[in-house]
């Protein structure tokens, strides 16, 4: 058997071991467009400095011998032939697999903004080049815009602020940062921090359009509200789209992503997806999820994914711990709203008849992860006689 | 391999095990009579907690088969050592992202709360370096023990 893996993030390097794990005698390949393996979510302690690249790393050293993958990197799949289960490679290389893992991942969405898509000093920070890039680029420059407020906009922001003597201004559309993960009150704790560390926030604000040199390069970025914001570099933060222009010549089943059914199965025999490619959630832990079910699959055991699942997501923004399960923010009248405050602790817990469908936590985030388990199994919890923020596994 | 097997029934909320696990990893002595406890960096792994009707409920971190944690970690630093079966957690490559937290639905873990130790989380390590767990060595009443179960690894 011949397995190729296309992508070595947390869904391909994941695959892979597991698939190891499963089958000790098949071949593994693994095609990645990145030349290091290392942690997205992480590469903001690239550019402030608190990591180098071999510990922006998440997988020990001795990986691809221990787990023996054959890894082909710096190189690009460029289409994909199902009917010769053949993978055309950048190195001009045909590659043939029994089954395939495509996690080729996403990329930064540039937003149709007048003049954004020509200019030339626009960065995401999506990949390790994002982040080398535009930790050189900081040094040169004194205005910074970040488009967006989300995980990745913040993380950027954190990975620039320590620079001396730059301006970082953040445009979000939403009143609040953070809109998907947290509400006014804890969003409002962070842009407490953000102000004090000097960033400018413009927020329920639109960048209407952006002003270009004659090198096409952002000047200057137009706010809705009328506002222009002086800018050198304009890092966008408004979101990914999935990786999928290789499959163009296929007739491969896609929405946003590359569609797969529970088993991870594409529509394509004998291909699977995991990871950002699929366009299902973007968060790590989901994509570690989605590859175990691949490669159990891919190796012949058939197993799926769990289907109680929940939006959630684990936040630490300038030592300010956050956690955000389920719906904090679009809840309907039936719902009924507890918070408990503390002097640096912030939980808020969403209620809807008998059981929780959301729930935030900032600052003290202990044994939080019950309640995810309470959440996403809607368990009824009109029987425990306590406060909702003292439950605990003790409970169950 | 060995783990620790909780009889909640026989639990009488002493906190030995707390004090042992909170002695054992203090760095300045591990005799339980120098542990501060008015110092905030000296934690324990494991806690006790009452339950809705006030029955004390041994909480430890089950080094589970297949870890939510080890999933989740974004640095590599939580790992399943598949000789031992002990889930271990290596600090220095930790990014405090705070998903096993998120993910760990037993709630056992946490954030440490000292300022000193970077905000890493509190792991348990099975005192794998002795011969057995501190917190069930000091247990007065059998609530939790260390026991050999069928090996996970091997089985699956």
């Amino acid at each position: 058997m011949k397995y190729v893996i296309l992508g070595a993030s947390a869904a391909g390097i994941n695959t892979a071991k597991k698939l190891r794990e499963l089958d000790n005698n098949s071949d593994i390949t693994m095609i990645s467009t990145d030349e290091s393996v290392y942690s997205r979510p992480m590469l903001h302690y690239y550019m402030s400095g608190k990591r180098d690249i071999n510990s922006l790393s998440f997988i020990n050293e001795d990986f691809f011998e221990k787990y023996k993958v054959n890894w082909i990197k710096s190189t690009s799949a460029l289409a994909l032939y199902p009917d010769n289960k053949e993978v055309l490679l950048s190195s001009n290389e045909k590659l043939h697999y029994d089954k395939l893992l495509i996690a080729t991942g996403a990329s930064s969405f540039i937003p149709n903004i007048p003049n954004l898509r020509e200019a030339r000093n626009v960065y995401g920070l999506r990949n390790l080049d994002d982040a080398i890039t535009l930790k050189e680029k900081v040094k040169t420059v004194k205005n910074i815009t970040v488009l967006g407020s989300g995980l990745v906009g913040i993380d950027a922001v954190i990975g620039l602020m320590e620079n001396d003597n730059i301006t970082i201004n953040i445009i979000e559309l939403a009143d609040r940062i953070l809109p998907l993960q947290l509400d006014q009150y804890a969003a409002g704790t962070c842009e407490k921090k953000l102000i004090d560390n000097n960033i400018k926030l413009f927020k329920s604000q639109k960048a209407e359009k952006v002003e270009l040199d004659q090198n096409q390069n952002i000047k200057e970025v137009h706010l809705d509200s009328g506002k222009i914001l002086p800018t050198d570099i304009l890092v966008v933060a408004t979101g990914v789209r999935a990786n999928i222009e290789f499959l163009d010549n296929t007739n491969i089943k896609l929405g946003k992503g590359v569609d797969v059914n529970n088993k991870m199965e594409t529509s394509i025999p004998d291909v699977y997806a995991a990871g950002d490619v699929t366009a299902i959630s973007g968060t790590w832990p989901d994509a570690v999820k989605q590859a175990h079910i691949a490669a159990y699959n891919m190796a012949g055991h058939e197993k799926e994914m769990d289907e109680m699942t929940v939006i959630n997501n684990a936040m630490n923004f300038f030592e300010m711990p956050c956690i955000s399960i389920g719906e904090v923010n679009n809840m309907d009248d039936s719902c009924k709203v507890k918070i408990f405050k503390e002097h640096d602790s912030y939980k808020k817990f969403i209620i809807k008849d008998n059981y929780i469908c959301g729930a935030i936590f900032q600052g003290d985030i202990a044994y939080s992860g019950v309640f995810k388990y309470l959440i996403r199994n809607q368990i009824d919890i009109s029987n425990i006689n306590k406060e909702l923020d003292e439950i605990g596994y003790e409970d169950f | 391999m060995k783990k620790i097997i909780i009889d909640k029934n026989l639990c009488m909320n002493c906190l030995n095990c707390s004090l042992a696990c909170m002695s054992k990893n203090n760095p300045h002595s591990n005799n339980i009579y120098d542990l501060d406890l008015s110092d905030e960096s000296n934690e324990s792994m494991n806690h006790i907690a009452l339950n809705s009707i006030k029955s004390p409920t041994p909480l430890f971190c089950r080094h589970c088969e297949d870890p939510e944690c080890v999933k989740t970690c974004i640095s590599g630093a939580l790992t399943k050592n598949k000789e031992t079966g002990y889930v271990e957690y290596d600090p220095s490559k930790c990014a405090s992202c705070y998903m096993c937290v998120l993910y760990c639905e037993y709630g056992i873990l946490k954030p440490s709360e000292s300022k000193n130790k970077g905000k890493k989380i509190l792991k348990c390590d099975m005192c794998k370096d002795r011969e057995m767990p501190e917190c069930v060595k000091h247990c007065p009443t059998g609530a939790i023990r260390y026991e050999e179960v069928e090996n996970e690894v091997k089985k699956a």
